[in-house]
């Protein structure tokens, strides 16, 4: 590049004044920091998003249009909910853990991401699962409505997030055998995030399956 | 990142990720999700049996064109490459030349004139619609198009500025210049920037297919139970909301965080640029209310799909519901098209009237304070649907407060040109008529807030004319005014200033002539949507219709002006042609790949206009040498 540009003197800026700084450099701490708050930003964007199936849920049952917001035999199986939910929260533990142990000792996140990336897995095939064993479909009042909308763009958003849950897993097998494998950039912020997709599975689960 | 021009011929620059592949792979993705969803519909939901049309294949279809067009430019490239556990990086590899601008491309500067010139082809064809629809009502009985064409000509045209117009600025302007302005060298996430503005453009061509599978009946604002019982064609309108509600949360994200996390040493908060202001207050809302758009229309999509019942009450759901929802995002959408408008504005201002900007910190909380009032007054729009009688103060209330952080805006304007030595050049003269304009559509405004007179004057052109002043007298001035102020920064070619004022007084008055006769027409009682009309209607419809061909007409200027200026005559701009003192003049045109060679520490407030400069201290005296 060619040299500044900007007059030091300040000659065609009276007020403005640039001078040199001594580093122009983006350091690790910088991108740390765009994840973490990129990842908040996005997390206020997922509550927006799932606030709408909460607020469908709560407007449609206090309407119950026809008397149909949930006829009998309406009822997800609780054993599903309860096993999805406890997938959810065993794969954000493993990936905060993984991001822990990064952060500390720089290498060993590579099992406890793989073990998140399993079980946030196996939470959405849980998911898959279960609709085949449902007792009702989409087209059976406001509460089958609001239980497949939610469920269905939940399951998309989950695996969404768990890419960089996939990340973190893959750079640790391509770290292995390194004495000092480079931990992947915004793994604390991915994982923290992670955990607060993982939270609002276990509050869908409150509330579709036990409000 | 270092940009190196590529020497291989054209042939071989073709083969590759550009739009060119995008294309081709985004038409192969439709066709495979349609045959995919003509597969599902044979074998699995039965129900579908009683209805003549698949939209799960439409909807299938629409899903693998985007995979496919986002495949052919090149996004899954770095997922993927992360995915196999390489590391992290903050760009793609760039190559000069013009074909950066038909494919995933990390530049800012790049992104911001994809965005100005994608934007200015959908605003093109959001106006022609606009032209045909003046043109249908210059007779009161239907001549052109009928009833049901109208309606989706109507709709498209809404639709189209509504959606893509939200990024009107934000897109061109904040991508290119908010880094510049804070003393950064990039967005925060420069692919993701990209993103945005391909998912735009995928959205655009979406919604204009609805021409194709019959169009959609109902406006812009898609309400139930229409959007349940519509045809194929409303699944165009889904598909082009969704992702511009995408794009939109997306885009909001990056300014955020470009904002907090890349400002130059000593650009403290209290000395960002009231434009940066105003995108960072529009990229909240973006944030916050998009993602209800996403899930409402998503909502819609399962109606229609897999047969739930989100929007029929008849099966447990409520049409309310979507109402809700959809305003939940559609009032703070109006601010989002609002906000950018104030921060160009006020940044303009000061640099025209050569003073500082009267009440920085008033000015900052009035747009803020127009930010988080607009989530609370959604339901002045549902003032007629028969919601519960006691929430219509509230929103009354509510909706006329917002009058005040407006008024604080106002008021700082006014206060930067009190007794100020004036420039009119063609951004100032946009940026003036932008306070006439936005004054009236203010103040109708507030009739509109009111329960008693909204009741009288909804659904009808009174309407209409409320929110052309306020949208395209607020927005579409502002986007001009920015046009003309930093055209000269993108090109290093200024645009020809008597050009421009010969554009600037044709749209001025042709604007008023079209939208003010409106406000009439609708208290005589002329409904929205509506082909037919009273034949006593008819002259004031002419009067409309002709002013806004001339209207039309005034856009064709602005064009002309832009062939003359960067084609024809492409006279280099002066590096600083306004005398600025923003930190986007002091770079070079063109403005180098990273921006600054140096990072820029800021030390003074940002429209220090007219004040004198501080004096530098002198250096003490040296000790004056020993004698002998």
């Amino acid at each position: 590049m060619s040299d500044l540009t900007i007059p030091s003197d300040g000659s065609e800026m009276s007020d403005l004044t640039l001078r040199e700084s001594d580093v122009y450099a983006e350091t690790p701490e910088l991108h740390e920091r765009i994840d973490r708050i990129g990842f908040w930003l996005v997390g206020g964007a997922t509550v927006m998003f799932f606030f709408s199936f909460v607020f469908a849920y709560f407007y449609l049952r206090s309407l119950d249009s026809n008397g149909l917001w949930r006829p009998a035999g309406v009822d997800p199986p609780t054993a599903y909910g309860i096993l999805i939910a406890a997938a959810l929260a065993l794969s954000a533990l493993a990936f905060l853990y993984a991001a822990r142990v990064a952060r500390q000792r720089g290498r060993g996140w590579g099992l406890p991401s793989g073990v998140a990336l399993l079980l946030g897995l196996f939470a959405c095939v849980a998911q898959a699962v279960e609709y085949a064993h449902i007792p009702f479909g989409p087209q059976s009042g406001g509460y089958a409505s609001v239980f497949f909308g939610w469920t269905v763009f939940y399951v998309v958003i989950a695996l969404i997030s768990l890419y960089r849950v996939e990340v973190a897993f893959a750079a640790a097998l391509r770290a292995r055998g390194e004495e000092d494998g480079a931990v992947p950039e915004g793994l604390t912020p991915a994982a923290v995030y992670w955990a607060f997709v993982a939270g609002l599975g276990v509050l869908s689960w409150i509330i579709l399956y036990l409000v | 990142m270092t940009g190196t021009v590529s020497a291989r011929p054209l042939w071989r620059r073709l083969i590759g990720f550009n739009l060119l592949w995008g294309i081709v792979l985004g038409i192969v993705g439709f066709y495979f999700g349609w045959w995919l969803g003509h597969q599902i519909h044979a074998e699995s939901l039965s129900f579908f049996e009683s209805t003549n049309q698949n939209d799960v294949a439409l909807m299938l279809g629409y899903v693998f064109a985007l995979v496919g067009f986002l495949v052919g430019l090149g996004f899954l490239n770095y997922p993927l490459s992360r995915m196999r556990g390489h590391r992290a990086t903050q760009a793609e590899k760039e190559e000069g030349g013009v074909g950066r601008y038909f494919t995933l491309c990390t530049d800012h500067k790049v992104v911001g004139i994809q965005y100005l010139v994608g934007i200015g082809f959908f605003f093109f064809i959001g106006g022609m619609n606009a032209m045909l629809i003046r043109a249908e009502l210059l007779r009161p009985s239907p001549q052109l198009f009928g009833a049901g064409n109208y309606l989706t000509l109507v709709g498209l045209h809404g639709t189209m500025m509504m959606g893509i117009m939200t990024s009107g600025i934000l897109g061109p302007f904040a991508n290119y210049f908010l880094p510049l302005m804070i003393g950064a060298r990039r967005m925060a996430f420069p692919r993701v920037e990209s993103l945005t503005f391909w998912l735009l453009m995928a959205a655009g061509a979406i919604l204009m297919t609805t021409l194709l599978f019959g169009g959609f009946p109902t406006g812009w604002t898609g309400y139930a139970p229409l959007n349940d019982e519509a045809n194929y064609g409303f699944d165009s309108y889904i598909f082009f909301f969704a992702l511009v509600g995408l794009s939109m949360t997306l885009l909001g994200v990056n300014m955020i965080v470009t904002t907090i996390t890349m400002r130059a040493p000593g650009l403290t908060w209290g000395r960002l640029p009231i434009f940066c202001w105003g995108a960072i207050s529009t990229a909240l809302l973006m944030v916050l209310a998009a993602p209800v758009l996403i899930a409402a229309l998503l909502m819609v999509a399962f109606d229609r799909g897999v047969q739930t019942s989100f929007f029929l009450s008849s099966a447990g759901g409520s049409p309310y519901l979507f109402q809700n929802l959809f305003w939940f995002f559609g009032h703070p959408e109006v601010y989002l098209l609002a906000l950018p408008g104030f921060g160009i504005v006020l940044e303009l201002l000061p640099v025209f009237a050569r003073k500082p900007l009267w009440g920085y910190r008033i000015a900052v909380a009035g747009i803020v304070g127009v930010a988080l009032l607009s989530f609370f007054v959604w339901q002045h729009h549902l003032f007629v649907s028969g919601l519960n009688s006691s929430l219509r103060p509230f929103y009354m209330f509510s909706t006329e407060a917002i009058s005040v952080p407006t008024g604080l805006i106002f008021l700082c304007g006014m206060g930067t040109l009190w007794r100020a030595k004036i420039r009119y050049r063609v951004p100032m003269l946009f940026c003036l008529a932008w306070f006439f304009n936005f004054f009236i559509g203010g103040a109708s405004g507030v009739f509109l807030s009111d329960v008693p007179s909204d009741v009288a004057t909804h659904g009808s052109f009174f309407v209409m004319a409320h929110f052309h002043y306020t949208i395209m007298g607020g927005l579409v001035f502002a986007f001009f005014a920015a046009i003309y102020y930093w055209v000269p920064k993108m090109f290093g070619i200024a645009l020809n200033e008597r050009l421009g004022k010969i554009h600037f007084w044709t749209m001025f008055i042709s604007f008023n002539s079209t939208f003010a006769p409106l406000f009439a027409l609708g208290l005589m009682g002329m409904p929205r949507r509506v082909v037919t009309y009273p034949s006593n209607l008819q002259p004031l419809n002419d009067w409309v219709s002709v002013s806004a061909f001339v209207l039309g007409a005034s856009m064709l200027l602005f064009l002309a002006n832009v062939v003359y200026s960067l084609v024809i005559v492409r006279k280099p701009a002066p590096a600083n042609p306004w005398d600025s003192h923003s930190l986007e003049w002091q770079t070079p045109t063109p403005v180098p790949l990273e921006n600054f060679d140096r990072q820029p520490v800021i030390d003074s407030d940002p429209y220090d206009y007219g004040v004198p400069p501080v004096p530098v201290p002198l250096p003490p005296p040296a000790e004056a040498p020993a004698p002998g």
